[in-house]
């Protein structure tokens, strides 16, 4: 994972220059073991910043069309990407994300699938919150605020603003090996999951870039 | 692009009016140009020269609901054309196993050519009409995912391959949003249940 830290060393350099970032609640970061790190998806910079914040090697599941860019292709695997086919049930995907907590390492997901075209919590994929269900490892919800600011979906360029990366407290749901019982958890653990991810969104962000 | 965003005008209400025109994007009824403002904030400059800046979650809650066929040519029009946008379509060629080292980490669509040609929505299908006269035909019955991928809509036919679509002129987020509604209307129009997901794949009871 040399590449891993190299870039995130590089992306830790050159993010004071794209925005001004505040991250809190790092100490609920498991220090040793499994969890899941579900975050919201504002901006195509969501990925790059959490893993420079995160101490720990997250492996990261990303759309599998990014895989097929040139230069992308090479490199995604090397930082502890992995891909997965959103238009179908793509067990590979799951498959790797179970293998990689079960070697007690971090997994991050986005839980809406996508990036937000107005900034706002969008509905979850269910595929996601069935994976949490799943794999009954701890799960950090991760809300990043602002990045949108810097780069929205509909817009090509960047402009430098305020983030604000919120780890919250792990949350602890069982682990339902049978499809039963994860469907019968659905609801509840969507709500729970959603409720904490949005709480970060309704504080404002300090003005100007 | 804005466009992408705004589907719509919100100062006049036009639907699909917002076009490119060079750097700048403009409403072609009202002659209103849009551009991006400070972080995430669009401004808006009317023919009088008069500018608004608002956020972009706030311009948005000014838009018109999608409507898809309500007295339109698509409804009950026995599958006319009812909407009609130029893109540029790329069809999956094969996909390739991403490895690292030697663990199998999944699998990744490459795309063929882009071919441009006009998108056609029509109350049963989807239309591909290519510039060098080739017709492609995705009856709604046959589509298994609508999926948005960057500023693209991607399309998932039952036994074909993935079909990546880019709206050269119009806003992906509304062929989204009107697909979806066209799937859901087809699908209780053919008895087939109320569609509870899109993604990954259509799921409906």
């Amino acid at each position: 994972m040399i590449l891993y830290r190299l870039c995130q060393g590089i992306v830790r350099v050159a993010s004071p220059f794209i925005c001004r970032l505040e991250v809190r609640g790092l100490e609920h970061l498991p220090r040793a073991g499994p969890f899941l790190l579900v975050s919201n998806h504002q901006s195509i910079l969501d990925p790059i910043l959490i893993q420079a914040i995160c101490p720990r090697v997250v492996h990261t599941m990303a759309k599998s069309t990014q895989f097929a860019a040139p230069g992308f292709g090479w490199l995604m695997p090397r930082i502890a990407s992995f891909p997965v086919r959103r238009y179908q049930v793509d067990p590979q995907a799951v498959r790797i994300a179970l293998r990689r907590l079960r070697a007690g390492k971090p997994v991050g997901i986005y839980l809406e699938g996508e990036r937000s075209w107005d900034g706002r919590l969008q509905a979850p994929r269910l595929g996601a919150i069935r994976l949490i269900l799943k794999a009954g490892v701890p799960v950090v919800p991760c809300t990043i605020a602002g990045s949108y600011d810097v780069w929205p979906r509909w817009h090509r360029s960047l402009r430098r603003a305020p983030v604000r990366v919120t780890f919250a407290a792990p949350l602890r749901f069982p682990r339902c090996d049978e499809r039963g019982q994860r469907e019968a958890l659905l609801a509840q653990a969507t709500a729970r999951t959603l409720a904490v991810l949005q709480q970060p969104l309704q504080t404002a962000l300090p003005a100007g870039p | 692009m804005i466009r992408d965003l705004l589907w719509a005008c919100p100062q006049c209400g036009t639907e699909r009016g917002i076009r490119q025109n060079g750097r700048r994007e403009t409403c072609t009824a009202c002659g209103t140009e849009y551009r991006r403002g400070r972080g995430s904030t669009i401004e808006a400059r009317d023919a009088r020269g008069l500018r608004i800046t608002l956020p972009a979650t706030t311009w948005m809650q000014r838009l018109p609901p999608v409507r898809f066929g309500e007295g339109e040519s698509g409804e009950g029009g026995g599958g006319e054309s009812a909407y009609s946008e130029r893109v540029q379509v790329r069809f999956a060629a094969g996909v390739t196993a991403v490895r690292r080292a030697t663990e199998l980490l999944g699998w990744a669509e490459h795309f063929g050519e882009a071919r441009t040609g006009i998108l056609t929505l029509t109350r049963d299908g989807l239309a591909f009409h290519a510039d060098d006269d080739e017709v492609r035909e995705w009856p709604l019955a046959l589509l298994t995912a609508v999926q948005p991928s960057s500023s693209t809509l991607q399309l998932k036919p039952r036994g074909e391959p993935l079909v990546s679509l880019r709206f050269l002129e119009g806003s992906a987020r509304y062929w989204e949003e009107l697909l979806q509604l066209a799937l859901r209307r087809f699908y209780r129009r053919s008895g087939l249940g109320e569609i509870l997901e899109f993604q990954p794949r259509i799921v409906a009871r």
